[in-house]
């Protein structure tokens, strides 16, 4: 069976899915980061699976978007995790639900 | 390459202050003087080249717009002067502020030199977009070196400080962009025409760029200028923050506030509203002079009521610079040569004796005036120093004041009227009286708290870097001619344009 | 003529200032201060060397005028042409109109003044020297009053009412400085603070008044003495000040410098100063307060006289107020017991005499007393600090007395005074009080003329009681005191000697009586001649001299007589310590009174509600928009859920229904 298209976005969906369940569902602020983590590459999936559907060089377009998220994904995670280590030291706890202080 | 200069060096000079070697304050000191002391050299040439610019560089086009945001200075006598004078003022401010600034020397050095270089951008940009760069950049060293060295009340003050300067500059940062977007639109329109608008907002090209603006639309415009300008001088009804700001930063910030961004304020009056607005500025020349002489008033009955030190001072910078104001709006020749003198002799007499007041608080730790008294037997440097910049900021004949506050209520004698000059002058009575009660709570009577076990007064490079400010007022007091013609340089080639509308105007008015 | 010497005359003194200065500012920590010796020497000789100057040019001055007199004569011209030296400096400013320069001009009028002003300065120089020699503070006393001589010598010496202010305020300033000198005790501070304020209000009409002259020459017109007076001695641009919008602008610029005139010279209404300035120490109440700053209002009005006379109506005015002002003081001399308030009082009362003269046209004569109660006044200030000096500080008549044996010198200096200022016959004040008296018989009216008349009989009586309560009764002094009664120091002494003879003398340079003796108004003639021509008229009728001089004489003679029954046999209502009685402390302080109504009071109440109402006002502005930030933060706030991941949900459906309903509007507009 060859990999079509609609395959490959039906697993980035899939894979978007789960980290949006996993962002939504854990209450550790670690798997939230992880979930989203997940979300943007099921985007990178689907960015690079449309991109071979366009033809001659207008493909790289697609193909160089996913550069870009992974670049900020990586600053993203770094600086999400150093936020996360510097919140847990000051709570103690890494549960999101602790964390309504904006509203109070 | 001079003018370049003049901004970068301050710029580089904050750099070097922060990441100097030596965490010793003294040695952190030192060090910082040694370069406030090259730009004040690389600076002073500017008052002898007279007008001169560098090459338009472009620094990016805006995206979508279309409008080249330049980097392009330019100079005349007003502008070498304010730079002169803010490059004078910091090292005085650097020395005296080391008794506030403690430990945390080469920060406030850094600081210090950061709003030099913000204040030298402001008074040099030839290019609207540059010059909001620079005059918003001001805000942020002003409003950390209260937040970081004031007093006790320094979080207040800091944020009026940042609000009020907000609201006045955020309508001119949207007028600006406002016409930043017709810009380019007008280029097209134009290029037949003899003026060519090359899609930027240097000042010449504006001034071809608002004749092409609706004459509503340019009333806002000017509107949005004038509340930025007004805030940053201030004026009364607008003056909440100054107090504050004034009182409870650091003696040396408020020397710096007072001394030369205060003055950006009249500048932009000077430079940029009334010429590129002369219509306007016409128009409502009678409502400026009305505001002026209600904020000489306001502030000098106000500071008859302060009790703390710094807030008489505060108040009476007011009071001297609505004056400015009110004759700058009769758009006479006279009124720009006082209004020049006015803010080079203002510069140098209150931020002494902003820096003094502040060497006095740290000796008694306190601000109120009850507080002090017999300084003149215990410091008497100190007390001739005070002495000396308190009668030059009151206009005594024989210093700077005098020639332009005369300058200032004759162009109002002859531009406005006798009974404005009457309380405008009424004002400069006041001011004696609040200035003298200053002198006298200070450095006379007895001393209120307890004597100094052994004899304190100003440390000898304290006085050495006061004393030339106070030479200075007394030299331009009885010779203002290199100040005075500054006034000349390149002013009176754009307002009489506003004299003559105005002129107009009233002649439409008499028939 | 150009000379180049002028710009030293001010410029020794304030050599001898900064000498001083820095003497006393290197010493501040020192125990005792700078070596009295250097800094007594440094302070005589400016001041001397300046005199000497002045001495010079003077000589040079008549010697020209007499020479250039004599061409005339000799070419049959009848021109009385002003000699003037000038020296040019540099431009001051010039801007648009205003053109300023900075420059010295010396002529007749101004060669007078300074032979007095340097003159008596010196004396009073070397008088501080003993007066001061127990204060610490000495040097810098006489720095003060060596800048103060360099700006009284710039007031008189400049080229241009812009000059002359800078010296006009100058010497206000070093009059502050000289009555606050005892800082210590606030009041001296408050004394001195007064004294600059009301003096401001009149240099604000000083200013104005300038402004006015401005408009009235306009900007061709240089705006220098010379410049004015020329303008003004043209017959054609009389006629034109003399009617019209021009008249008015004119009349409220003299009005407005005379106001200028009356916070200089104390008259009313800004005369509250000058009492109360007696908190400085004497040399400086007879230098500053006597002899020179005070008479600069009169200067000025001389130096402006061709502008005045265009003016009748400020003529009148100047009259009316000089005689009230001399009547009023004379009445409140009469009621103080501090030997210096009473002198204070006395000069007020005498510089009124000098407006009134001025006002009736007789610039010269004003002039003349100018220079005549220079003499006296001072002598009489410097006796009654020789007194206070022996008695240890005290300046209560009421605690005074007997005092004529003890310091026989003083006496005898201050009795010259006392001769010279009730106008006994000979005396300086005989020769100007009567002029003046003529004066104002022939053009000021009979109001006038009783005015000053009754007003010469209170100079008798008070000046005499003086005397009384001083020497001439029993003692009261506290015997504590009384044991140390001592005869001043020989530098004390000798001011004191001259100035008696010139009390005695001075009035001989104008003797009207004596036929060729009119060498002061022969001199002062080019100056003032042509305003005061103009004014009188040829003059008609003679007055009837005789009966002039015997109503002088009687006024004095009849003051002297009448003060000896009231005091010296009477009791002494005096000697009872305390307050005055609430009428005479109520007319001491009328002025005050009215200074408090008119301007102290409404300032303070404006201020205040200024400070307390408006300012919290905007204040409160300020926080109301603060707070409603805050109100609409909290609304928001209430919208949100404290919840991070049902936040989180709730904005992932949102972002899932809005891209359904992206599609099916799509879909439903196909």
């Amino acid at each position: 069976m060859e990999i079509s298209i609609v395959h490959l976005q039906l697993l980035a969906a899939v894979l978007f899915a789960l980290g949006l369940a996993a962002a939504l569902g854990r209450r550790n602020l670690f798997f939230v980061l992880m979930g989203v983590e997940l979300m943007l590459n099921a985007a990178n999936l689907s960015f690079l699976a449309w991109s071979r559907t366009f033809p001659g060089r207008s493909a790289l377009d697609g193909q160089v978007a996913p550069l870009f998220v992974i670049a900020v994904a990586a600053a993203e995670a770094c600086v999400g995790l150093a936020m996360l280590m510097s919140v847990f030291r000051n709570r103690e706890s890494l549960d999101t639900d602790d964390f309504s202080r904006m509203k109070e | 390459m001079n003018l370049h200069l003049a901004v970068i060096a301050p710029l580089i000079a904050a750099l070097l202050a922060m990441f100097s070697s030596g965490k010793d304050a003294s040695q952190a000191l030192r060090n910082a003087l040694l370069l406030a002391l090259a730009i004040l050299g690389i600076s002073a040439p500017l008052l002898s080249g007279g007008i001169q610019s560098t090459e338009p560089l472009t620094w990016f086009v805006l995206p979508a717009v279309g409008t080249r945001l330049r980097w392009f200075l330019a100079t005349d006598g007003l502008s070498s002067w304010l730079v002169v004078l803010s490059a004078l003022l910091v090292p005085a401010a650097l020395v005296l502020g080391r008794r506030m600034a403690g430990d945390r020397m080469r920060e406030f050095a850094s600081l210090v030199f950061l709003m030099q270089a913000f204040m030298a951008g402001a008074v040099l940009a030839a290019d609207l977009f540059l010059f909001y760069g620079f005059f918003e950049a001001m805000l942020l060293p002003a409003t950390l070196l209260i937040a970081l060295f004031g007093g006790r009340d320094r979080r207040k003050a800091a944020t009026l400080f940042v609000v009020f300067s907000l609201v006045g500059s955020v309508p001119l940062f949207v007028s600006i962009w406002w016409l930043a977007t017709l810009a380019p639109y007008h280029v097209a329109s134009l290029t037949q025409s003899a003026v060519q608008l090359e899609g930027t907002l240097g000042f010449t090209e504006l001034q071809a760029l608002l004749a092409q603006v609706s004459p509503a639309a340019r009333g806002w415009i000017f509107a949005s200028f004038a509340l930025a300008f007004l805030v940053k001088l201030p004026v009364a009804g607008l003056h909440v923050w100054q107090a504050e700001a004034y009182a409870e930063g650091p003696a040396a910030s408020s020397a710096l506030l007072t001394g030369v961004m205060a003055k950006v304020g009249l500048y932009g009056f000077l430079r940029i509203l009334i010429p590129l607005f002369p219509m306007e500025a016409a128009r409502y020349s009678g409502a400026f002079m009305v505001l002026g002489v209600v904020t000489v008033l306001v502030g000098a009955f106000l500071a008859l009521q302060q009790t703390e030190i710094r807030r008489v001072l505060a108040f009476s910078s007011l009071s001297h610079l609505g004056l400015g104001i009110a004759a700058l709006f009769t758009f006479r020749a006279e009124a720009q040569a006082g209004v020049v003198l006015l803010i080079v002799a203002h510069g140098l007499s209150a931020a002494t004796l902003f820096l003094l007041a502040g060497v006095a608080e740290s000796w008694m730790d306190s601000t109120h005036v009850d507080d002090f008294g017999a300084l003149s037997r215990q410091s008497p440097v100190f007390a001739v120093l005070f002495a000396l910049a308190a009668l030059a900021s009151v206009g005594l004949p024989g210093t700077a004041g005098f020639v332009a506050e005369f300058l200032m209520l004759l162009a109002l004698f002859k531009g406005a009227s006798i009974w404005l000059v009457a309380l405008a002058g009424s004002a400069v009575i006041l001011s004696v009286a609040y200035t003298l009660r200053l002198v006298q709570k200070l450095l006379f009577g007895k001393a209120a708290l307890a004597e100094p076990a052994q004899p304190r007064d100003l440390h000898l490079s304290e006085g050495l870097v006061l004393a030339p400010l106070l030479l200075l007022l007394v030299v331009l007091g009885f010779y203002p001619a290199p100040v005075l013609s500054a006034a000349r340089s390149d002013l009176l080639q754009r307002l009489p344009l506003a004299q003559a509308v105005s002129e107009d105007a009233s002649h439409a008015a008499g028939r | 003529m150009h000379s180049p010497l002028l710009w030293l005359l001010p410029v020794l003194p304030l050599l001898g200032f900064l000498v001083n200065g820095i003497l006393s500012l290197s010493t501040a920590r020192t125990s005792h201060g700078p070596s009295r010796g250097l800094s007594g020497f440094v302070a005589v000789l400016f001041p001397a060397l300046s005199f000497g100057l002045s001495l010079w040019l003077f000589q040079r001055l008549s010697h020209d005028a007499a020479s250039i007199h004599e061409t005339n004569v000799n070419l049959g011209l009848h021109l009385s042409e002003v000699v003037r030296y000038v020296q040019p400096l540099w431009s001051w400013f010039s801007v648009g109109d205003a053109n300023v320069g900075f420059g010295f001009a010396y002529d007749a009028l101004t060669g007078i003044m300074l032979l007095f002003i340097t003159g008596i300065g010196t004396l009073i120089h070397l008088y501080s020297l003993g007066y001061m020699a127990h204060d610490r503070g000495h040097a810098r006393f006489l720095a003060y009053l060596s800048l103060f001589l360099a700006n009284m010598i710039v007031l008189v010496l400049g080229d241009g009412p812009l000059v002359t202010f800078l010296g006009w305020e100058g010497v206000g300033l070093c009059s502050y400085l000289l009555i606050g000198f005892w800082h210590e005790d606030l009041a001296n501070g408050a004394a001195a603070r007064k004294a600059f304020l009301v003096n401001r209000v009149g240099d604000l009409g000083f200013l104005l008044g300038l402004f006015f002259l401005w408009q009235i020459l306009g900007p061709t017109v240089p705006f220098t003495y010379q410049g004015i007076s020329e303008w003004f001695r043209d017959p054609a641009h009389l006629a034109m000040v003399g009617q019209g919008s021009v008249a008015a602008l004119l009349t409220a610029s003299t009005l407005l410098l005379f106001l200028g005139c009356t916070g200089k010279s104390a008259q009313i209404p800004l005369l509250t100063w000058l009492p109360d300035a007696m908190a400085g120490p004497t040399p400086v109440s007879a230098l500053i307060h006597a002899a020179t700053m005070v008479t600069s209002g009169v200067f000025l009005l001389g130096r402006m006289s061709d502008v005045f006379v265009a003016a009748p109506f400020t003529m009148h005015v100047i009259a009316v107020i000089g005689a009230a002002t001399a009547l009023w003081a004379a009445v409140t001399g009469f009621v103080q017991t501090d030997i210096k308030k009473v002198l204070a009082y006395s000069t007020v009362s005498q510089l009124g005499y000098m407006f009134l003269a001025v006002g009736v046209g007789a610039f010269d004569a004003g002039l003349f007393h100018v220079f005549t109660h220079a003499f006296f006044k001072a002598v009489l200030f410097l006796g009654a600090g020789s007194v206070i000096h022996a008695l240890g500080g005290e300046q209560d008549m009421r605690r005074m007395g007997g005092l004529a044996r003890k310091l026989p010198l003083t006496f005898a200096a201050m009795f010259a005074g006392w001769y010279a200022i009730t106008g006994l016959p000979g005396g300086a004040g005989f020769w100007s009080k009567d002029l003046i008296l003529e004066k104002t018989w022939m053009h000021g009216g009979w109001a006038l003329y009783v005015v000053a008349i009754f007003t010469a009989v209170l100079t008798a009586v008070y000046m005499t009681r003086l005397m009384i309560l001083v020497f001439w009764s029993p003692s009261r002094v506290d015997p504590e005191v009384e044991h140390h009664v001592h005869e001043s120091p020989w530098s004390m002494a000798l001011p004191l000697v001259i100035l008696g003879l010139g009390s005695l003398g001075a009035g001989f340079a104008w003797a009207s009586l004596v036929p060729g003796v009119d060498w002061f108004a022969r001199t002062l003639a080019p100056v003032v001649g042509p305003a005061q021509d103009l004014l009188a008229g040829p003059e008609a009728h003679h007055p009837p001299v005789a009966l002039l001089l015997a109503l002088g004489l009687m006024a004095a003679f009849g003051g002297i007589v009448l003060s000896f029954v009231l005091f010296r046999s009477g009791s002494y209502r005096e000697t009872e310590s305390g307050e005055l009685p609430f009428l005479s402390r109520f007319w001491t302080l009328l002025f005050d009174h009215l200074h408090a109504v008119v301007a102290v009071w409404p300032v303070l109440v404006v201020s205040w509600i200024l400070d307390k109402v408006l300012n919290p006002l905007l204040f409160g502005l300020v926080r109301l928009v603060g707070y409603l930030v805050e109100v609409f933060g909290w609304l928001f706030r209430a919208l949100q859920f404290s919840r991070l991941r049902l936040n989180m949900g709730l904005s992932a459906s949102g972002a899932l229904l809005v891209l359904l309903g992206y599609i099916l509007v799509k879909e439903l507009l196909k």
